[in-house]
């Protein structure tokens, strides 16, 4: 099951999105940003060699998220698009093996996504800011812990997209939902009186905790005047954020179960 | 290994597609069914293959419903009207993706394609493939498992004449063999010469069965005056 899972994504070009994505967000992105100096942004931020202005830029990734969530929807919402999803369920009519064999091969991919985006946002930091003679303001160490924590994230996040779309199926609405609710449905929630609180459970505060990212939740803060929002530990954050994929991971192997294929 | 229909019955919502329907199919013989669009063939065929949910009665192959079989695609193939392929996946990356989720070795992968006669477009992907090639790639991804039984729905539609004779040699050369093949259509000139059995359904209800030996034309009309003949054994 994980073979063919693994031969029908390599076959096509979301196999080489998985790499290519996060490359160009990791080289681009990054490497724009740290070009600029976060001191040049608008509104300013603090600059390289400080250490909170290193966090800032490198957890601006983290609102990446929104594309291995849409890479792991599409790969699964492909097969009722294309309608291979017969053949799919001919060949293994025990339908939580199939779905359980797509979450092994994209968590796999959303591993590779991970460590593809931390290593060219890495090189693309040190490289741009050797450049301009900044001397970053965070010691290498951490610098590479973050990105971890980043690149494990978005495994995380291509997983919970497998979830969504084997939950929706229909591609274009799945993307949608995913899509929309990691862009603008959770920034709307936040603008909500009361859900503030609620926003370190949501899995962009999550995320946030992880990558100790605060820069959205103390804007939304400062927005809406409310206290400012206090985001869980990373830990705590690490742990919420595997709670969705696992929430979706089961949502997945279950959801296709009964449901009839017409 | 016979396929069996057995007081099957599937409603969707209000509407009531297959009704109280029983007929058999056995090995060594091609079985036609038939019917006019929209009563019930693809809904029958669907639930013979798990991959509908009857509302009642059961459908089996060997005395066991398709989610029960130990090895389903070594023991039936299936081509249905509406399958489809990744338009990125060449013919052979499809073929391999299911023979690796059939446990078929990828021998049979080159095997197949040469015997749909798809070598020349093997490697090119599925998006630019005629509606011919699409239904010889979907006969060779339902035969990767050497099945003892075939079901197919509609396998002539959009089929040139050529075509129309390959699928009529391959799937007499398979009956030949032992084999149990359910072919449905619509198309009565397109079985006529392939079936050996017949069996006409309408509104979901069984309308004739019996051998195809005798006016095909003639057994498919009397149905719809309303003088279904009793089903033969």
């Amino acid at each position: 099951m994980i073979r063919s899972e693994l031969r029908r994504l390599l076959a096509t070009r979301l196999g080489w999105a998985i790499v290519l994505a996060p490359a160009a967000i990791g080289l681009g992105l990054v490497g724009a940003m740290t070009a600029t100096g976060p001191e040049n942004f608008q509104p300013p931020m603090p600059g390289l060699d400080t250490a909170e202005g290193v966090r800032l830029l490198l957890g601006v990734l983290g609102l990446s998220a929104f594309v291995p969530a849409a890479l792991g929807t599409m790969a699964v919402t492909a097969e009722y698009r294309h309608r291979t999803i017969d053949a799919t369920f001919l060949h293994a009519p025990r339908r939580g093996r199939v779905l359980a064999g797509k979450l092994v091969v994209h968590a796999g991919a959303g591993l590779v996504y991970g460590l593809v985006l931390a290593t060219t946002s890495a090189a693309a930091l040190y490289g741009v800011s050797a450049l301009r003679g900044t001397a970053l303001g965070l010691p290498p160490g951490e610098v590479l812990g973050v990105l971890a924590r980043i690149g494990a994230a978005m495994a995380v996040y291509l997983v919970i997209g497998v979830g969504a779309g084997a939950l929706l199926h229909n591609q274009v609405a799945a993307l949608a939902a995913v899509v929309g609710y990691l862009y603008v449905g959770e920034p709307l929630l936040m603008l909500m009186p009361g859900v503030g609180g609620v926003y370190p459970l949501l899995p962009g505060g999550a995320t946030s905790a992880l990558t100790g990212f605060t820069y959205v939740a103390d804007a939304m803060s400062a927005e809406v005047g409310t206290a400012s929002i206090t985001l869980l530990t990373p830990v705590l954050g690490a742990l919420v954020l595997l709670g969705y994929a696992v929430v979706a991971a089961v949502a997945a192997v279950l959801a296709p179960m009964r449901r009839d294929v017409v | 290994m016979k396929i069996e229909i057995a007081g099957l019955s599937k409603r969707f919502g209000r509407v009531t597609a297959v009704d109280g329907l029983s007929f058999t199919a056995r090995p060594g013989a091609v079985t036609a069914f038939l019917g006019p669009n929209g009563a019930g063939k693809t809904t029958t065929m669907r639930i013979l293959l798990g991959l509908v949910a009857p509302t009642s009665g059961t459908a089996t192959i060997g005395g066991r419903a398709y989610r029960d079989l130990p090895h389903p695609t070594r023991t039936v193939g299936a081509v249905l009207d509406a399958a489809g392929f990744h338009p990125a996946h060449s013919a052979r990356d499809h073929l391999r993706v299911y023979a690796a989720m059939g446990g078929h070795p990828d021998a049979r992968v080159a095997e197949l394609i040469d015997r749909a006669g798809l070598t020349a477009a093997a490697d090119r992907p599925t998006r630019g493939y005629s509606t011919g090639m699409r239904r010889r790639l979907a006969l060779a991804t339902a035969l990767l498992g050497d099945p003892q039984v075939l079901v197919l729905d509609e396998p002539g539609n959009g089929l040139d004449p050529e075509g129309v004779v390959w699928l009529r040699e391959t799937l007499r050369d398979l009956a030949r063999r032992g084999r149990t093949v359910l072919v449905s259509s619509h198309v009565l000139g397109e079985v006529d010469r392939l079936a050996d059995e017949a069996v006409v359904i309408r509104d979901g209800r069984l309308a004739a069965a019996g051998p195809a030996d005798g006016d095909l034309e003639a057994m498919y009309l009397d149905t719809a005056l309303g003088t279904a003949k009793e089903a033969r054994p």
